[in-house]
């Protein structure tokens, strides 16, 4: 109890609460602007780590992640163009509800579900913390050792693009991470003679080159045109009461779909894009009047939007349990935690338990908080999607080069996050996903640390022993199993 | 033109991984396990990548395509968006001439009105606005002592 109260004291300080409320409003607004994502957002944030301290740190980042979903409501509903590709699934009747002069009600809905899904998260994970715990603190470096290259499988094999090319992409982050002083003979490796690269890559200009450079370079080229060319009427406040009260009343629609979220979030791998098809499909098979979805049934609009927000908190779950990044967010945050001297996994279980659950009250919080932002400010927010595209793209690359550079006062950090924005771009361009190097990069050196402990202790057949063998061939199952269902399923669909 | 990148993408990846790799064997024992035990994969599933990427371009039937994967949302010409890399490096180039203050003003001004065809109030407005808040807010604010430039300093 104890734990709880220093956490939850921890969070309701007004320096975190005044980050939390920045880092809400930074997510609702990259959330409803088409084309940048959460994990933009988070890459733009990152450098602001280095300067706070942890609870103000993670209620910025966490508040900023925790929302994304809610703010792309808004343009799903409004223009029909998602903000997030998790909010794709709210389209197919928010939108037509708009045309229909509905699009308060289709708001207020997506934002009261958005905002009950994110607290049914943050209560899953308080509850599964205790669970998973016994079973985190009995693992040794082998079980670790696999854990990670379990994590890399699952984003590598659940991405829906080629899996060999994401195991491909998983291993040059492990390689990217192997730069710099080798941990235990100290041997400066990858070098190439270059003093820069004797400390390692920072993740910094990584991740913001990696995820903020590349969408802008699409971005730049909207030349005299915004995001969006024309939006909705957002309609009176009554219109999104009426969609908050539906939602409240729909509860236990609302409920299942959360837990469905919840669940699919404890998945490595499986986005908020899942969660929401997955519930969009539930709720038509529950649903009294299926005949109306994609016309413009509200209910339709409640089980994505509380389902996206619901998988945060499974995604939290083998993020803080056991440092296996859940998505490419969750490879950021967790990159946050390392920034700030936090061992994510059995460690920050034994030595950090009271910042898990100041995040858990991060995460209720800034669900609040950013369904109140959005019912306030929707309309004039929508507008902001109108900028035009140069407009945005140089700001935020000007923002990215300035948070590089602002984290060792160093300019080749400006000149690696243009590396590594011409590295995604093309990474992108040639099919390969980001994520899992992403993922690599942050796990890199812990993989490597438990490797040679797990060699050292157990010899080099250590993942013969009976957990280790067991996360090996969820590996195996991870990788292949997926190619194999939709081999299988295209075979019965084409009767051979 | 995509599948072009994706090949030539996929080579440089291979190259690449077989310079890590030579340069793997140069370290002792211990500080090359682990690189080797990634690297080996990387390299194999790179030359699976190769052929498989070289399999679509002689194949005379059509040939089952992968699923998109990562992508970004606006689908623009390829040669708009090397215009927009070229755009980005001038930027650091200006950067590493002048300094971050100058070459935020200059940089915007030129971009604004030559790139994205803003009128000279809105680009001069934005443009001072953009080093004014970077000045205020990163040196003043954040005591961050910017990057004077290679003229400057």
């Amino acid at each position: 109890m104890d734990v709880i109260l220093k956490g939850f004291s921890a969070v309701l300080t007004p320096s975190a609460l005044v980050l939390l409320i920045i880092g809400v409003a930074f997510g609702n607004i990259i959330g409803f602007l088409p084309g940048l994502g959460g994990v933009f957002a988070l890459a733009i944030l990152i450098p602001f780590v280095y300067k706070l301290p942890p609870y103000e740190a993670f209620a910025l980042l966490l508040g900023t992640h925790a929302v994304i979903n809610t703010g792309g409501a808004i343009t799903s509903i409004l223009i029909n163009c998602p903000g997030e590709a998790a909010c794709a699934a709210t389209c197919f009747d928010g939108y037509p509800m708009a045309r229909q002069g509905k699009a308060g009600v289709a708001l207020g809905a997506a934002f009261m579900s958005s905002a009950m899904g994110g607290i049914f998260a943050a209560i899953f994970l308080m509850v599964m913390i205790p669970l998973i715990r016994p079973i985190v603190m009995s693992f040794g470096p082998p079980e670790i050792f696999m854990l990670i290259m379990l994590g890399i499988s699952y984003i590598a094999s659940l991405g829906s693009g080629s899996t060999v090319k994401a195991i491909v992409s998983g291993l040059m982050g492990l390689m990217f991470a192997m730069v710099g002083f080798e941990p235990q003979t100290g041997d400066a490796r990858y070098n190439f003679g270059t003093l820069y690269l004797f400390d390692g890559i920072d993740l910094v200009p990584l991740t913001v080159g990696l995820f903020a450079i590349g969408e802008m370079i699409s971005v730049g080229t909207l030349r005299g045109k915004g995001l969006a060319q024309k939006i909705e009427t957002v309609g009176s406040f009554s219109d999104i009461w009426e969609g908050i009260v539906v939602s409240i009343r729909k509860w236990w629609l609302v409920l299942r779909c959360s837990a469905i979220g919840a669940t699919i979030g404890l998945i490595p791998g499986m986005g908020g894009t899942v969660a929401s098809f997955i519930t969009y499909g539930f709720a038509r098979q529950v649903s009294d009047h299926p005949e109306t979805f994609g016309k413009g049934n509200v209910e339709g609009v409640i089980a994505p939007e509380s389902a996206n927000n619901a998988k945060e908190g499974g995604n939290l779950v083998p993020t803080l349990g056991f440092g296996i990044p859940g998505g490419a967010g969750m490879a950021l945050l967790l990159g946050a935690f390392i920034i700030k001297g936090i061992d994510p996994g059995p460690g920050m279980l034994k030595e950090n338990l009271d910042l898990i659950y100041g995040l858990i009250l991060i995460l209720v919080l800034a669900n609040i908080i950013g369904a109140l932002m959005c019912i306030a400010l929707s309309a004039p927010l929508a507008r902001l999607t109108l900028i035009r595209g140069p407009i945005i793209s140089v700001m935020v690359v000007l923002l990215c080069f300035l948070g590089s550079y602002a984290v060792r006062n160093s300019f080749y950090d400006v000149i690696a996050t243009l590396v590594f924005g011409i590295l995604g771009y093309f990474m992108v361009k040639a099919r390969f996903p980001r994520a899992p190097l992403l993922v690599g990069m942050v796990l890199g050196k812990a993989a490597e640390l438990n490797f040679h402990l797990a060699v050292q202790l157990f010899g080099p057949l250590f993942f013969l022993r009976p957990i280790s063998f067991l996360l090996l061939l969820l590996v195996i199952l991870g990788l292949f199993l997926p190619k194999l269902m939709e081999r299988w399923k295209k075979r019965v669909a084409y009767g051979t | 033109m995509e599948r072009k990148l994706e090949r030539l993408f996929t080579w440089f990846l291979l190259f690449f991984f077989l310079v890590l790799f030579v340069t793997t064997w140069q370290y002792g024992a211990k500080a090359r396990l682990a690189p080797l035990v990634f690297l080996t994969p990387a390299l194999v599933l790179t030359v699976v990548c190769l052929f498989r990427v070289s399999r679509i371009k002689h194949s005379p039937f059509p040939v089952a395509e992968e699923g998109e994967g990562d992508s970004f949302e606006v689908d623009a010409p390829f040669g708009e968006e090397v215009k927009m890399m070229v755009w980005f490096v001038l930027f650091a180039l200006l950067i590493w001439l002048v300094g971050f203050l100058v070459a935020t003003f200059v940089f915007m001004m030129v971009y604004l009105r030559l790139w994205a065809r803003e009128g000279w109030v809105l680009s001069m407005i934005l443009a001072l606005s953009s080093t004014l808040f970077i000045y205020l807010v990163v040196e003043v604010g954040f005591k961050i002592i910017l990057y004077r430039g290679w003229i400057f300093s």
